[in-house]
């Protein structure tokens, strides 16, 4: 459980940063980029065991990350999750359809963060909905 | 009868046909043979008269033809036997002839003549029974069948007569008999019973008489009936109604059947009233069934009170074709009538009716009888309620009791303007709908009475989850006051403790008040309601505050206090404060709001016991420990008020949701706001609620500069929020034309270089200048409003331009009117954003960078803003040389000058 390796891609800086602050906290190795390529590089360089996704991104959101990284999903290399700042149903639908196993909704208290980065890095395929 | 004949005939002629010469020659052969033979017996008579010796052999001759011609007429030829036994006779004829003459008693020359005759016969004999014979052998035996039955009938016929003269005397039905030449032959008893002519006064006249029976039977139907039987067909029915002398009508359905060929006509006539009768009693009851039937599914169809009132008036108006109808419910309080719903029921009807109530009407009994009462109106009638119903053009009423098993719920009342008539029927299918919309009506109320419980449960599982969740005192409070709130439909909610020493009760909670005057925090005792509810340990529930509010505090916000309920808060026997709500909205508290706050009261007590008995064991912790606590107190004080704001802003979004569904907008500006607003309100909520629960969570992990950093990011954020949600507000505001401006006499110049200070604070890496001409009036404007539009234009031109930028603002006066001018020496603006730059949510899209994240309402507002002031604000941009926002202001005419001048006096006060 410790030692595994978190990916958070977050442009909202204290957001990101406290992601990273609170995984660490949790015994994790967590890597945080601002921006979307530079943690699609990252990624790409070496999957991690969870990638932490923001959506809405300037120039090079979340979206595009999720294109460039379809393949590696689809093989289970990874697990994804995003963090949205929209309730819409419909960006739901988008994210499974392009293999993302949770979304989380904003806000999310610490706990829960916690709770579901515990449960994908354990038992990633049965919370593959 | 005729068909029997019928079938003989037809099987004759079948005969015929197939053995047409047969016959002719049989019956030929035999008419001769009985004539010779008769010749022969005349002859031998005549001779035995004149004792002529031929006269016995004529005589034998004549019987033995005679025998021959009978037994050939009859069909028992057929059989041998008979022909042998005729042949036989016939030879001892010959014998005997021959014997005759030998005797001498017959003259010799007849034996020749007589051999002749005899050989003759013979041969005539041996022809009829060879070829004749055959034919006869031949015949069909239906020809014989034929000729027995004509004769059976014909027997019969003669008993008929006697039992068809009875049938007729007898018969159930009227019998008229006409003949061919349209007279009338003979009626029966019955016929004078139904129509009341004696049978003289008919037999031998005309059939037109008939027609005087009420038009029974008219000759040219008759006509056509034998026109029809021509046609095939047999019969002709008719139904008239026939009127009677004395005013009778009955309904008598005619046979008419003609008989047997000679045109004479039979005429059957039956008293159908009954069954017509009873087919309109059926029908009626079936359109009344039907009714019954709607009103049932109807008024069942739902649970709600007002849907099934409304429904059930609605069946009953069309089930009794009135116009107008009206359901009155007991109230189970005062055990009184009232009007609960109506349908077209004017309100003069209603006050009309309202004297029915009393008990000297006899609608009063209503209650008693428990069954329908029709009020036929009149505008002469002696009864003024009456009177005065039938002078507003109602013609009838009825009133019928709404019951469920023996209790009486209330009353339907259906108005006519036309006599509407009650007959029993009618009351048992009014009841049987009353019953109904009875049962409709205790359900609705069961569901109600169930929704209530449901809510009161809901309030203080909430509460108590509440309790269970936090044991801070504050928290818990808060939550009461907004489950109280909730709970009562008020529109403000508080808890007091009463201090008894200071003879005051001191508000510890409460939710947010909107009224003008803030509400005091402190209650004195002095005759306020809450304090009568803390010194006698009752609920007082108030419409009209009394006027022993004496105190100045209380008084200053009487106004704003419709109506009130207090229930008091107990520690085991001892009143210790107490808590309720101000204001019902859309009426007034009632006994159901006191018992759904005593059922709240007890967990409520529970909730500030328990939180106090816990802050009593965690002040005994050690200082560490309290110096921890007391931060976290701090925090979640910060999540409870943000989480209050969380409320509030998805009751924006909600808000923002509506007027999206309103706007007629360009789609393009909806799906932005949603996506625009969802995100931007949540990501520092985001960041708020990650930082705090992190707080929370790893608390003994934090070190203090950690923990001083996280703080400090969740008051950046909530500052944040704070700005969106107050633009968000603005917007609103401006939207709805709620936009409060309160406009006092200022001068610009101190405004936008108090603006310039600040802006160039906050942004030291431009250079910010101000001029202001020296001509500038003073305006009568918002201060605060204006500051805020130059506030945003400056902050605007700062953050969109690079670092380095010049920003001027200046002031001057132009037509007439104040121009305050914004420029910046940027990169401009394009022409294709210049267009939507106001619009609200409006974003330039080179402006992606995180500093600049906003929600792009600030040009929206600047210009709400500066077009509530009466002015207009517009931008002029070149690319590479920078942008310039400009707005004018009107400048007050002396007489504004003056009004606001007194106003501004008033402000000061205030403040």
């Amino acid at each position: 459980m410790t030692g595994r390796r978190v990916v958070i891609i977050e442009d909202n800086e204290a957001l990101g940063s406290l992601t990273q602050f609170t995984l660490e906290l949790e015994g994790y190795q967590v890597e945080w980029f601002a921006s979307g390529r530079e943690g699609l590089a990252a990624v790409q360089a070496q999957p991690p065991d969870l990638l932490l996704l923001d959506l809405a991104m300037p120039r090079f959101s979340g979206w595009d990350v999720l294109e460039c990284l379809k393949d590696q999903i689809a093989r289970r290399d990874f697990v994804v999750a995003i963090i949205t700042a929209s309730a819409d149903p419909e960006i739901k639908e988008q994210a499974r359809a392009l293999g993302v196993a949770r979304v989380l909704v904003k806000p999310i208290s610490a706990g829960e963060l916690v709770q579901v980065v515990k449960e994908m890095i354990e038992e990633p395929c049965a919370k593959t909905l | 009868m005729a068909s029997e004949t019928d079938r003989a005939r037809a099987s004759g002629t079948a005969w015929a046909s197939a053995h047409g010469w047969r016959r002719g020659v049989a019956l030929w052969a035999t008419v001769l043979l009985a004539l010779f033979g008769g010749w022969q017996l005349l002859i031998g008579f005549t001779r035995l008269f004149v004792l002529h010796k031929d006269a016995l052999f004529n005589l034998l001759f004549g019987a033995e033809l005679v025998i021959l011609a009978t037994v050939a007429w009859s069909a028992e030829l057929r059989s041998r036997p008979l022909r042998l036994t005729v042949g036989a006779l016939l030879l001892i004829g010959s014998v005997l002839a021959l014997a005759l003459v030998q005797a001498g008693i017959a003259s010799p020359s007849l034996v020749v003549v007589n051999g002749f005759h005899l050989v003759m016969a013979a041969l005539v004999v041996e022809f009829v029974l060879f070829v004749v014979g055959r034919g006869f052998a031949n015949v069909d035996s239906r020809l014989y069948e034929a000729f027995s039955d004509r004769l059976q009938l014909l027997q019969r016929a003669v008993g008929a007569e006697t039992v068809y003269r009875q049938m007729f005397e007898c018969a159930a039905e009227a019998i008229i008999l006409i003949g061919p030449d349209m007279r009338i032959d003979e009626v029966n008893p019955q016929f004078e019973r139904l129509t009341g002519y004696t049978r003289r006064s008919v037999v031998g006249q005309p059939a037109r008489i008939l027609e005087r029976v009420g038009g029974a039977v008219t000759p040219e139907e008759i006509e056509t009936i034998r026109a029809h039987v021509a046609e095939g067909k047999p019969m002709l029915k008719v139904e008239r109604a026939l009127h009677y002398p004395d005013g009778a009508q009955r309904y008598v359905e005619f046979d008419i059947v003609p008989i047997g060929a000679d045109a004479r006509v039979m005429v059957i006539a039956r008293d159908v009233t009954a069954r017509r009768d009873a087919e309109r009693e059926r029908y009626q009851w079936l359109t009344e069934l039907a009714a019954i039937n709607e009103i049932v599914t109807v008024v069942n169809r739902s649970l709600h009170l007002d849907v099934v009132l409304q429904t059930a008036l609605t069946a009953l108006s069309l089930a009794t074709t009135s116009e107008s109808a009206a359901i009155y419910l007991i109230d189970e309080a005062s055990a009184e009538l009232s009007l609960a719903a109506n349908l077209n029921f004017p309100p003069e009807i209603a006050e009309a009716v309202g004297a029915f109530w009393g008990g000297d009407s006899a609608v009063g009994d209503i209650l008693e009888l428990r069954a329908p009462v029709l009020v036929e109106t009149s505008q002469n009638a002696t009864h003024r309620a009456t009177r005065r119903l039938g002078q507003l053009g109602v013609n009838a009423l009825v009133f019928v009791p709404l019951l469920v098993g023996d209790e009486v719920l209330g009353v339907a009342l259906v108005a006519s303007r036309r006599p509407l008539s009650i007959s029993g029927r009618s009351i048992v299918v009014l009841m049987a709908a009353a019953r109904e919309i009875g049962t409709a009506i205790r359900n609705a109320k069961l569901f109600e009475a169930e929704r209530r419980q449901r809510e009161i449960a809901e309030s203080l599982r909430a509460t108590s989850e509440a309790v269970g969740r936090s044991l801070d005192r504050r928290e818990v409070l808060e939550t009461v006051v907004w489950q109280v709130k909730e709970l009562i439909d008020a529109e403000h909610a508080a808890v007091l403790l009463a201090e008894p020493e200071a003879n005051r009760l001191v508000c510890i909670a409460s939710t947010d008040w909107d009224g003008d005057e803030p509400l005091p925090r402190v209650i004195p005792g002095e005759g306020s309601l809450g304090w009568i509810a803390f010194q006698t340990g009752q609920p007082q529930v108030q419409s009209d505050l009394p006027e022993t509010y004496t105190s100045p505090e209380l008084r200053a916000v009487l106004g704003q206090i419709r109506t009130l309920i207090t229930v008091p808060l107990f520690r085991g026997d001892r009143v210790i404060g107490v808590f309720g709500g101000v204001n019902k909205r859309g009426g007034r508290f009632t006994d159901e709001d006191v018992a759904k706050l005593q059922a709240l009261s007890a967990s409520v007590q529970v909730a500030i016991q328990n939180a106090e008995l816990y802050e009593h064991v965690r002040q005994a912790r050690d200082e560490f420990e309290v110096q921890v606590r007391q931060r976290t107190v701090a925090y979640q004080k910060t999540n409870a008020a943000l989480q209050e704001m969380n409320l509030a802003m998805l009751g924006l979004l909600d808000e923002l949701y509506a007027a999206k569904e309103r706007a007629e907008e360009a789609d393009r500006l909806k799906s932005q706001l949603l996506s625009v607003v969802s995100h931007e309100l949540r990501t520092p909520l985001a960041s708020i609620k990650g930082y705090t629960t992190t707080i929370i969570d790893y608390l003994a992990r934090l070190d203090s500069e950690t923990l001083r950093e996280f703080l400090e990011t969740i008051d950046a954020e909530t500052d944040r929020l704070t700005e969106l949600i107050a633009n968000l507000l603005d917007m609103s505001r401006i939207e709805a034309g709620m936009l409060k401006v309160s406009k006092e006499r200022v001068h610009l110049a101190p405004i936008i270089q108090g603006v310039c200070r600040d802006m160039a604070d906050l942004y030291p890496e431009h250079a910010i200048t101000a001029t202001c001409a020296d001509d500038l009036p003073n305006l009568v404007v918002d201060p605060r409003r204006v500051r805020q539009v130059i506030n945003n234009l400056v902050e605007n031109a700062a953050k969109y331009t690079p670092p380095g930028t010049s920003i001027h603002v200046s002031a001057s006066v132009e037509d007439g009117r104040v121009l305050v001018q914004v420029a910046d020496g940027g990169p401009g603006i394009p022409p294709e954003q210049r267009e939507n730059l106001f619009d609200r949510f409006f974003r330039g899209v080179h402006t992606q960078d995180w500093r600049t994240r906003g929600i792009g309402l600030g040009l929206a507002i600047c210009k709400g803003l500066v077009e509530a002031h009466g002015g207009r604000i517009w931008v002029e941009s070149e690319p590479d040389r920078g942008s310039c926002f400009s707005f004018t202001l009107p400048v007050g005419d002396r007489q504004d000058g003056a009004a606001f001048a007194a106003r501004e006096s008033e402000v000061e006060a205030l403040e």
